[in-house]
């Protein structure tokens, strides 16, 4: 609250703590959304603008997570409309980390990790942010519902139908083993 | 429960979502149904997936470019206060203050 309040009088300090303390998770949130590193580290930024400008009408009434993902997935969704360019993940070849010491295991780990992330990057706008909030970042429900704007019983059926949409491409593409 | 059932709760099954009723209820279908086994273990093999995606790194330039347009966005900012005087403006006043200045000295 101490900091957030700090941001709110704005002190640049403080808004950088802020940053510090979710870059990583914004960041995390709008590659997976978008699928290039360029287009997430831009989106990031705006995220954080975004946020910086309008943190004076946050009023602790929900947690500032909650509020700041809300904001992060509306700018997604309006990348998404103006921005015809971008292609979905292919820089992502060269910015896998983490790859197997084996040349052949690594290849095969890279093509399932582009098939998901393409199979997730194709997923309508609505399912996909979703699947981002629940799957990958650890959201309840109830959370995600908050930050969308939605009833959970929305965000469960989000996810049902995601999961089965990537179920059946990934299938499809023997992508899952 | 019919297949049908168990298939529609299988997501919030594993997203930790159903109630503990609910849950005895998917177990006694699964006991006994091949189908349902087989889609679950799909559906938790495609989260297994989704958990080793990449974390991506951030380039270390990406405070600086934000910091470059927090003016741009901060209350108080020449962009944001109306109440706020222009490059101009200050010029003005500084003239002013100047000349202010200078008729005191005058009157030493």
């Amino acid at each position: 609250v101490a900091l957030i309040s700090a941001c709110q009088r704005g002190e640049r300090d403080a808004l950088r703590r802020l940053f510090d303390l979710y870059r990583d998770r914004m960041l995390r949130f709008a590659f997976r959304y978008c699928g290039d590193l360029d287009d997430a580290e831009d989106l990031t930024q705006e995220i954080f603008l975004r946020a910086f400008e309008r943190i004076g009408s946050y009023r602790c009434e929900s947690a500032f997570s909650s509020w700041l993902y809300r904001l992060a997935a509306n700018l997604c969704l309006n990348f998404r409309r103006q921005s015809r360019r971008f292609e979905p993940l292919d820089a992502i070849e060269d910015r896998i980390s983490g790859a197997s010491d084996d040349p052949a295991d690594a290849a095969i780990s890279s093509e399932q990790e582009d098939a998901m992330m393409k199979a997730v990057s194709d997923l309508p706008d609505g399912l996909r942010i979703a699947f981002l909030l629940v799957r990958l970042e650890g959201f309840s429900y109830a959370e995600a519902a908050e930050s969308l704007g939605v009833s959970p019983e929305a965000v469960r059926m989000r996810m049902m139908r995601a999961r089965r949409a990537l179920r059946v491409r990934l299938t499809r593409e023997g992508a899952m083993r | 429960m019919t297949c049908q059932e168990c298939s529609d709760r299988l997501s919030a099954l594993l997203d930790d979502e159903l109630t503990p009723e609910e849950i005895g209820a998917i177990r006694a279908h699964l006991l006994d149904c091949d189908a349902c086994c087989r889609e679950l273990a799909l559906l938790a093999c495609l989260d297994a997936e989704a958990a080793r995606m990449s974390e991506p790194q951030p380039s270390d330039a990406l405070w600086e470019k934000i910091e470059n347009r927090l003016d741009e966005v901060l209350p108080g900012s020449p962009e944001t206060n109306p109440w706020r005087s222009s490059p101009e403006e200050e010029n003005v006043v500084d003239f002013f203050r100047a000349k202010s200045r200078l008729s005191k000295m005058g009157r030493m």
